[in-house]
């Protein structure tokens, strides 16, 4: 097999990382054609696994949010997907329902007891799992916001968080931002500006 | 109400295959392969990939309607060489480019890492251009960095 192929002795497409840190990176990538490139986004926001909860058991919810709205609130929660191969679909799973083998269960009981209003948020998910717990930046970070409760208003639920991608739901997308841009000069013309009497006004 | 599941997307039903040919009758050493449940990020691809075979006389992609999942391409090679034959190339040449830039993305990511390293061990720390990533100005050098979790 011919890596080479096409390219002839460049040896296929190369990348040159310009900045990488915890959640961000930024790549140069060459040799290649624009539909890999433009594959390699698609791919990155749409077909790349990650976990989400995906089912909430309401056992007592009083606040002021109704149960479908926190449910769906609880689904866009990013939850550390860094072993997320380990995790096998639910679909492809030899269980009927769902096991710890396909799935991580998730558990919130949160009772506002005292005057002051009580934020719940993702901090207050327990995983049965510690590998696929809620994603927090640092120890000061107090976690996605989830709904706030009055003096009385109590919430507790079970959620099981499943393996998934991003062409079923987006809350399984991975990336919040990707982007790629080529030919900045527009030298292949690509585009065509406006231009009043000639293109060299471009 | 009327809405299909959102696996219809990818999961391919009971009885149907993934890649399915139809020779064309009318041009010669011509092919229609429709492969279901694949969008344009692979139907591109695969697309741009057979244009580059010189054995290909003509390759185009689409997708009939962007509520059925699947996508046909149609190929058309030289005398001598089956459309499927270059497809199959075309296909397992792709393959090796993807994992050419996967093994050289795992070595870029170890060479800036190292290079960053080396730049934070030098006296007077420059700028880092992993800016958030560490904010250690004062609490001095960590070689292991505990703001960074990449462990390709």
């Amino acid at each position: 097999m011919d890596i080479g192929g096409s390219y002839g002795t460049l040896g296929g497409p190369s990348i040159n990382i310009r900045s990488l840190s915890k959640d961000h990176i930024d790549f140069i990538l060459s040799d290649t054609d624009l539909s890999v490139a433009n594959a390699l986004r698609r791919v990155m926001i749409a077909e790349v696994p990650t976990v989400a909860i995906d089912m909430v058991e309401i056992e007592t919810n009083t606040t002021v949010l109704a149960d479908e709205f926190i449910a769906h609130r609880l689904g866009m929660v990013p939850i550390d997907s860094r072993d997320v191969e380990k995790l096998r679909y639910t679909r492809d799973c030899t269980c009927s329902q769902y096991c710890p083998e396909c799935s991580v269960e998730l558990t919130m009981h949160v009772k506002c007891t005292d005057d002051r209003t009580k934020t719940v948020t993702s901090r207050d998910l327990i995983s049965s799992n510690p590998t696929f717990a809620p994603v927090l930046q640092d120890k000061n970070d107090a976690g996605v916001m989830l709904v706030k409760l009055r003096k009385g208003h109590e919430l507790k639920l079970k959620c099981i968080a499943k393996k998934g991608v991003a062409k079923e739901h987006a809350k399984w997308s991975p990336v919040s931002g990707v982007a790629f841009e080529y030919d900045p000069h527009n030298k292949l013309r690509h585009t065509q500006y406006w231009f009043e009497e000639d293109e060299s006004e471009w | 109400m009327n809405a299909p599941d959102r696996f219809e997307l990818f999961v391919i039903p009971e009885g149907r295959r993934k890649v399915e040919m139809e020779v064309d009758t009318k041009i010669p050493n011509a092919a229609t392969f429709k492969i279901e449940r694949e969008d344009h990020t692979l139907g591109n691809m695969l697309r741009a990939q057979l244009l580059k075979d010189p054995r290909v006389l003509f390759a185009g992609y689409k997708v009939p309607h962007p509520l059925e999942h699947n996508f046909l391409i149609k190929v058309q090679t030289v005398p001598g060489t089956a459309p499927g034959q270059a497809l199959k190339d075309a296909t397992s040449e792709l393959i090796s480019e993807i994992n050419t830039l996967k093994n050289k993305f795992d070595m870029d990511v170890i060479r800036h890492r190292t290079f960053e390293d080396a730049k934070a061990t030098q006296p007077g720390m420059g700028a880092f251009d992993t800016g958030d990533a560490s904010g250690q100005a004062g609490s001095g050098l960590d070689p292991n960095r505990p703001g960074m979790d990449l462990d390709f």
